[in-house]
Formats: structure tokens, sequence, C-alpha cells
């Protein structure tokens, strides 16, 4: 391949210079002219029904437009409640002090049910269904045993539902192995999903069409599910997203499903529908507190090992807790920290068995790495005690059975395929590389070894994560569009959350056009001026709308090149496109202007632009072997995480954290975006190490933490991350060899965390937040005052 | 709301005196989005936690949702609209575009606001007293290193200036 010019660079955000002006227009500064304001009532029970409602004096209150209640609006309200803060009624007013002074006014008479609290509890028997007729507790509904493997490739040919997921023969492998290490009742807390922006939309009617203000992590997904949440037709829906403010999965939207926090675009969409106003519904921060929680679930680890570490054998039970419904996709992605994905290596025999659970708290949503997190953090604990009991480095133990190229993902999602080809690891690179930055071969001792008040403590943890599904449904499309005056515009949804995908997008069409980066425009604003793309989901935007951008490119080339070509007599391969035109490869002296390739145009005629166009129904051909259709090869996000920390012990405090995060991106498109990627890892910290914790009270279902003050994210002041970008490159399944990033930074902290206070101080934690009473309690510095369960 | 009961304020806005009626209870983040067309200063938590409405008043950096607007009559108000001069990006902005300190950019300009305010006060900070400064703007997506060269960056650029 020739030099790059554009991919690879770190260059500037393309919308970066209206982020940093205050231009850029998220949801909430689309401050429309007579826009309506809404205020939504909200339970202040976990569980109960609603016996009557009366809105009269709320409706007589000057200035307000609407009172929405489950009687009028069956489509935006229950009649049943499920969580503190769930939705009772919603005001809509001149203004919001207008809204806040009729909230007050609604009258409600309440039937208290018997609430679960906790996943103990919800899973007791005889304990309180949160959904009438609904077992708490439910496996997933894709469990299925994979066999027949292949020999030659190692894949999987069959594929049976079962009770659980896996393969080989479980009690055999126990049976055969030389070590079996096991480890019961892990827990990861529930945590609430972090987005800077909160929730909300403003809903406009033109007369035609319903346009939604709002942030989005998939346009096109989102409105399609919202205009049938309306009972509209999808073509009456305009969804408007230029900017969103964080997303991290949690405010993917689905209207469709009421127990997905994103009722704000039901209940605007339905007043203005009505009202014929704008109709601005924003959702305040303690409002977002109750809405979308992640993570918290619990799980039983048993590892076999041969003698020499060897991993052959896992078994995994793991519950993932949904709140009051809310997302169920998650918890499948524990698999990923298992034998069927992140120990494929070596592992003969795996059994995985998946959980979910309801509760009467806040309802879940996807989290940046989806289950993965909290499958590494049962498993990648487990391993650094096989470690500690075989006498093996962590590093070692992890460096012999991790993942390889080529290895079999058998865990990622049955539902679209059997097994798949693992089309690059570098777990082992990521490892070396991060052992090298902390000196580990000369500065890792034992715990036995440490003495002193202040311990210092070093762990590890590898991880595992998606990158987008091949398969049906998960297709991306893009139009490159080429100028006469020599510029070029994308089009396409990909959504921005952060994470980059409008600036990397734009280097990849700059690279296969021959302009310069800052030629290339984009138009990404709503679903009306762009073609369909998948959410960003597990971090596909790179993989799937990677090929549509770079193919669409390719296309709009092609006919820029013919069209010179025809000007210049000459044939379209001698041609190549630079900043002032196009030129013949071989003597850059000679070619000509776009504008004279374009040839002649009038206002009433003649070629304004050159449109290329691509829809990657992914897999793309690449992504086969040897375009075998049998044979899908799967990107994976890959790498390894280091944790140093100082552990106070006679306070439990702990100090200098510090985060060493090492993935393996194949090919960094831009160094600087992957880099932030992996800082995301902070947000690991924040789990560990800020006590960040589900808080309810038990006696009324109130959420104790309902602000930024009582519920912690790091800051600048709060501990240092270290990015290492590893690039192999070779992974065919993208025109640039990059592969996914972005949750994987989200996946070992946790485990590399506790990993790191066992290396300190010998004591093992496996329920998390790690908080300074957990660490003095495993010391026996103070007692456990917690009540048995 | 009987109109009445409103007060009439001037503020001077990124230079441009503005004179406004506010309700009592009505914040300065309020009324600089709702009123001043300045919806640079993002609302976040509306409870002084996470800095994303930092403006400066009178060269101070605080909060917008934590003051009351009827308080700041006669008060000199800088917000990150007010930075560019002419299409010319301020150093510090150029600082953020140079070393990627936006990712998803709803903290930005709380946090380029804070940094102004810093570098206004102290101009070669040292990297504990960069962390300290920006300690109360949160960045959900932690991107605090890229924001921190941002911050180192923008400091020697403005420091060349003078």
């Amino acid at each position: 391949m020739a030099e790059l010019t554009s991919v690879g660079k770190s260059v500037r955000q393309k919308d970066g210079r209206a982020r940093v002006t205050g231009e850029a227009k998220y949801y909430a500064d689309f401050i429309l002219p007579g826009m309506l304001q809404t205020r939504i009532l909200r339970s202040p029970l976990p569980a109960a029904d609603i016996i009557s409602i009366d809105t009269t004096e709320a409706e007589a209150h000057p200035g307000v437009r609407l009172v929405m209640t489950h009687e009028n609006y069956p489509k935006a309200f229950r009649k049943s409640l499920y969580y503190v803060g769930d939705l009772v009624a919603a005001v809509v007013a001149d203004d919001e002090t207008i809204a806040e002074e009729a909230m007050a006014l609604i009258k409600v008479e309440y039937d208290k049910k018997k609430p679960v609290m906790s996943m103990e509890d919800a899973i007791k028997e005889g304990a309180p269904q949160v959904f009438e007729g609904v077992d708490n507790e439910q496996d997933w509904a894709f469990h299925a045993i994979m066999s027949d493997r292949d020999p030659e490739t190692g894949l999987f040919k069959t594929k049976t539902p079962a009770e659980y997921n896996g393969f080989g023969d479980i009690e055999k492998g126990f049976a055969e192995a030389d070590v079996i290490v096991e480890q019961k009742g892990l827990k990861y807390a529930y945590c609430k999903g972090p987005a800077m922006e909160p929730r909300g939309c403003t809903a406009d009617f033109d007369g035609t069409k319903l346009h939604m203000y709002t942030h989005s992590q998939g346009m096109h997904d989102e409105k399609l599910c919202l205009a049938q949440a309306l009972g509209i037709p999808s073509s009456m829906v305009n969804y408007v997203s230029p900017f969103t403010g964080s997303s991290f999965g949690g405010k993917n939207a689905f209207p469709l499903d009421r127990n997905i926090a994103s009722h704000y675009l039901v209940v605007a969409g339905l007043a203005c529908l009505d009202l014929k106003k704008p109709v601005h519904c924003p959702y305040s921060r303690e409002e977002e507190m109750v809405s979308g929680w992640s993570r918290g679930s619990m799980a039983n680890v048993k590892i076999g090992f041969k003698k020499d570490g060897t991993l052959t054998t896992m078994d995994l039970a793991h519950w993932q807790e949904t709140g009051a419904g809310g997302d169920k996709y998650p918890a499948k992605n524990a698999m990923l920290a298992t034998g069927s994905v992140m120990y494929s290596h070596n592992c003969q025999h795996q059994r995985g068995k998946i959980r979910y659970v309801n509760t009467n708290r806040f309802p879940a949503a996807g989290w940046q790495g989806y289950g993965a997190p909290e499958g590494v953090f049962a498993v990648e604990t487990t391993m650094d005690i096989a470690a500690e009991q075989m006498g093996m480095d962590p590093v070692e133990i992890r460096k012999m059975n991790c993942m390889r190229t080529g290895d079999i993902d058998s865990g990622w999602d049955p539902l679209v395929y059997k097994s798949a080809l693992i089309s690059s690891s570098g777990i082992r690179d990521c490892l070396d590389a991060g052992a090298e930055r902390l000196d580990w071969k000369n500065t890792w001792q034992h715990p036995s070894k440490k003495t002193g008040r202040i311990r210092h403590g070093m762990g590890v943890a590898i991880f595992a994560m998606g990158a987008g599904r091949p398969g049906p449904g998960n297709s991306s499309e893009a139009m490159v569009k080429i100028y006469p005056d020599g510029s070029a515009a994308l089009v396409c949804a990909v959504a921005d959350i952060g994470q980059g995908q409008h600036t990397v997008q734009c280097q990849i069409v700059a690279e296969v056009l021959g302009l310069p980066y800052k030629k290339i425009g984009l138009v990404c604003h709503d679903t009306d001026s762009t073609p369909f793309a998948t959410l960003v989901a597990n971090s596909c935007g790179t993989w799937i709308q990677g090929w549509a951008t770079y193919e669409a490119a390719v296309d709009a080339k092609r006919q820029v090149l013919k069209l010179a070509a025809a000007h210049l007599g000459v044939v379209a391969e001698e041609l190549s496109i630079g900043e002032d035109g196009i030129f013949m490869t071989a003597d850059p002296s000679k070619g000509c202007t776009f504008a004279e390739a374009f040839g002649v145009r009038g206002h009433y005629g003649g070629i304004h632009e050159v449109t290329g166009y691509y829809v990657n129904n992914s897999p793309h051909p690449n992504g086969l072997k040897d375009g075998k259709e049998d044979q899908v090869y799967i990107p994976k996000e890959k790498g390894a995480q280091f944790i140093s920390l100082d552990v106070d012990t006679e306070t439990g405090m702990l100090s200098n954290i510090r985060v060493t995060m090492a993935q393996n991106v194949g090919k960094a498109l831009n160094p600087k975006i992957v880099e932030g990627q992996l800082c995301t890892s902070r947000h690991g910290v924040d789990n560990a190490a800020l006590g960040n914790d589900c808080i309810v009270d038990k006696r009324n279902g109130w959420l104790m933490t309902p602000n930024w003050v009582d519920y912690r994210h790091t800051t600048s002041m709060d501990c240092d991350v270290d990015p290492i970008v590893i690039e192999k490159p070779g992974d065919p399944t993208h025109p640039f060899g990059a592969t996914a990033c972005g949750e994987g930074a989200a996946c070992p902290t946790l485990a590399a965390f506790s990993n790191a206070i066992f290396n300190a101080t010998g004591v093992r934690i496996i329920e998390t937040p790690f908080t300074p009473e957990s660490i003095l309690i495993g010391l026996g510095k103070i007692q456990d005052k917690r009540r048995k369960k | 709301m009987n109109e009445n009961q409103k007060k009439l304020i001037h503020l001077t806005v990124n230079g441009e005196v503005q004179s406004i009626a506010v309700e009592a209870h009505w914040t300065l983040s309020k009324v600089l989005r709702n009123d001043c067309g300045h919806t640079g200063a993002k609302e976040a938590c509306g409870e002084g936690a996470c800095g994303a409405c930092t403006v400066l008043i009178n060269g101070v950096a605080v909060p917008a949702c934590m003051v009351l607007a009827v308080e700041q009559d006669g008060k000199d108000i800088e917000t990150v609209e007010g930075l560019a001069k002419d299409g010319e990006l301020h150093p510090i902005q150029e600082a953020w575009l140079e070393e990627y300190g936006a990712q998803c950019g709803f903290c930005s300009p709380g946090m380029i606001m804070t940094t102004k305010y810093l570098l206004s006060k102290n101009p070669d900070p040292t990297d504990d007293e960069i962390k300290e400064a920006l300690g109360g703007n949160l960045c959900i997506c932690n991107n605090y290193e890229h924001i921190i060269n941002a911050v180192r960056s923008a400091a020697k650029k403005m420091r060349e200036q003078v």
C-alpha cells in the first residue's frame, strides 16, 4: 500500500471547531419559538398500581396545555409502576415553572405492592414478582451447544438449543483436570451508566413531519422504533441528531420497549402531534440517575487446568440484574470472557449459563462492554487465584491460554452465527508491552513479601470484547459526493458519541480519494438527509460503517476518474486524484481540474456532483476466509490492562492509582482518538474505587445517590491512565487493518483492580466496589457488620 | 408568571449589554441559554457538580447553574462564544483541537472557560495545578490526559503571544 496521508494521522476532530466554540448544537440547544416545556411526575413507590389519578386541578392551572396519564395516553404511561422514578404522568405547559406547579396538583392514589430490592431477594423462592406472571429470574433465551467441529478450521458446524451455552464435555473436562479453581459469589455492583448530557428531546411538527431533536446512537434504528411506538409511518419522522453528549451504550433509545429509559421520546412525540407545538422534554440529572443502570451481576466460576497451567475446562454461571425490565441483551456478553472466546486457545470443554434477574430497582441499559466487563471480572479474578495456587506468574498464565489469531469465537452471538474465526488477537503483545512499561519482571513481588503500612500492588487482566456482529441487520450505508470545486462530502448516519467516528470516517474518504482531509465535509445531521447506518454498539463503527465509507469513496473516485479520462482522452487506470485535480500518475504535470473533468455546467444542467454509494451488508466479502460464507472472520477488541496502586493497611484507603491500558487496534486510524478511547478505562476506576453501587433505601426504594455529588465519577485528580496502542497489521476485516476500539477499555479494570489489591495485601475481594471497609475487613482489622444473608 | 413580577437586569455578555426581564428564581445558565442565545454553556447536572456550564463572571470561573441571574445585574459575563475573535480561534480553543481535548464535547465549553480562568491567574501552571484547577469539571468521556495536554499547550501558546 502506498504511504498513507490521512489514515493513521492525528488529524483534528472533523466537527471539533463547533464543539470548542459552543456552536455545536446538542438536542437541548435547539430552542424553538413557542416551545412548550414538559415535567414528568414520577413514582414515589418501587412497586405499585395506580388506583386513581385526578388531574382536574393541574389541567385548570393557567398555562397548562396538556396533562398526560395512562388514561389518556396509554402508549406513554402505565397503570402499574415498577421502580421509584417510574413515569406516572406528565405536564406540558408554557414554561417549566408552570409545569412544576401543575405537577404538584396531580392527585394520585396508589395501591402499594411488595417490592424486591436486590438480586438475591429476587431469586429467592416465593419472592414477589416484579412483573406479574413473569419469573424474576429468567434464562437467556438463546443458549445453545456447539458441536461437530471441523477438523481443519476448528469451527463448529452444529448448534443445538440447550439449557446452557458451550461445547465439549464439562464433566469429563473437570474429571481429567489436574488443578481445579473455583470461585463462588463474585459480585459486580449495579452501577449507573454514565452520560454527560442527560436524556431528553424536543419534538417539532411542521405540518407534514415530526422532527425529533435528540441524542442518538443510531438515528435510523431509533427513528423506526419511535414511529412504531407513536403509531405513525416512519416516513413521517425525521430524527435530528447532529451531536450527542456521550452515551456509552446507555442512551441508545428503544421506545417500543416500555422498560427501557427512552420514554421522553414518546411523551414529547405524542404531545407535539396533538398540540401541534414544539415540545421539549428534558431529563434533569436526578431523572437521569434513575434511567439506565448496568453491570450488576453475580457469578460462579470454575476452571480446570493441566499441571503445566494449560486451561482445558471452564464453567461460568452468571446472573445479570436488569432492574425493572430494561435491556436483556448485555448478559450473554459475559460469555466473551470464557473459553468460548477469550480463553478459546486451549479450552476444550465449556459451559456457560446466563440468566437475567428483574428487581424493582432502576431499569438496565447497555454500557460500554455490555456484559463483558462483568464476565471479565469473574473470570480474571479466578485466573489470578489459579496463578497463585499453581505458583505461576499472572502474566504467564494468561499468555499461555489467551485467544490467538485464528482461534475460534463460539460465544459471541449464536443469534447470527455458530462460530467464527478470530481475525486478530495480539493479547500476548499487549501483556508484554504493559509488563515492560511497569517493569513487571523486576518489580512484581508476591504479597507475602510486602511489609509496612503502605503496600504497593500490581494486578493484570486481559479482555475480549465484541466488534459488531456480522450478519443480517448489521448493515451500514454511505454516500460519498465529489464536487466540481474539488471538495467532497461523506453522507452517512454513523453516530459520533465522542468515540470519533465522524473524524475517522472522513479520514477514510480522504485517503481513498487522494484528497487532503480538510477537503472532506460531513453530512450527518438527521435521518432525512442520510442513508441507513446501524447503531454504534459493540464498537462496530470502524468496521461496519468503515467498509461502507471506503467502498462508497472507491465508487465516487472511479466515476470521477472516468469523467477525467474522457476529458483527457486517456484510460482511467492511468489517472490519480490530488488536491488540484486529476492527473496522470506517470506524469503529474498532465491532467485537469475537477471542474474541467465534470464538463460544462449551468444552473439548468451539467454535472454538479458525482455520488458514490455502497451498502455494507455485513460481513463484507473481505470478512470471509477465502471468500467462504461459512468461514466468517470476527474482529475483536482485545488487550491487557494493568493496575498499580498503594493500599494503606491502617485505613484501607487506595492511592497512586495508575492504569496501564494496552490494546491491539490493528491500525490506529487516528492515534489520538484511540488513546482517548483507552483512557475511558477510568469508568472502571469509578466503579472500583469511588464506592459506586446502587444504594437504595430498602424501606422505600429511593435511590440514595441521585446526583453527581453523592454518586461520583473520577476527575482529573483521581488517577492517571497510560494508554499503550499496539498496532499489529494484517487484520483482513477492515480496509486499513483496523480492528475495533471503544468498549474494550471498560472490560478489565475491576478484575485488574481486585488482583492489584490482592497483590498489595493478600486480601482477595470478589465484590465491587472496593471500599476501605472491605479492605480492612479482609485484613482482619475490623469486623464485617453486614447481616449474613 | 405575571410580567410585573419580573425584574429587568442588564448583563454585559461577551462585551455586549443585554437587558433581560428575569424571574427571581432563574439561574444564570437558564438565562444565558434561553434569553441570550448562548447555548455554549451546557447544563449537565444543575447542581454545580460538573462544571459544564462554567462561565466567567467579572473574570472569575463560576458554574452558571449555581447563581441566580437576578444577582448578576451589572456584571460582566464571558461565555465560550466570546473567545473566538473575527473568526480566529482563541489559543485555548486551538490547543483543544490540536490535542483532541473534546471527545463528545459536552464538557468542553466549561473546561475551556475554567482553563481561561486558570491561565489568567497562573500563566505557567504545573501539572498538579492544572489537575486541581480542573477538579470541578467532569469529563465523562474520561479524556483528562488530552485535556491536560491541551491546557499545557494553551498556556505555552498564550505565554508566547504576550
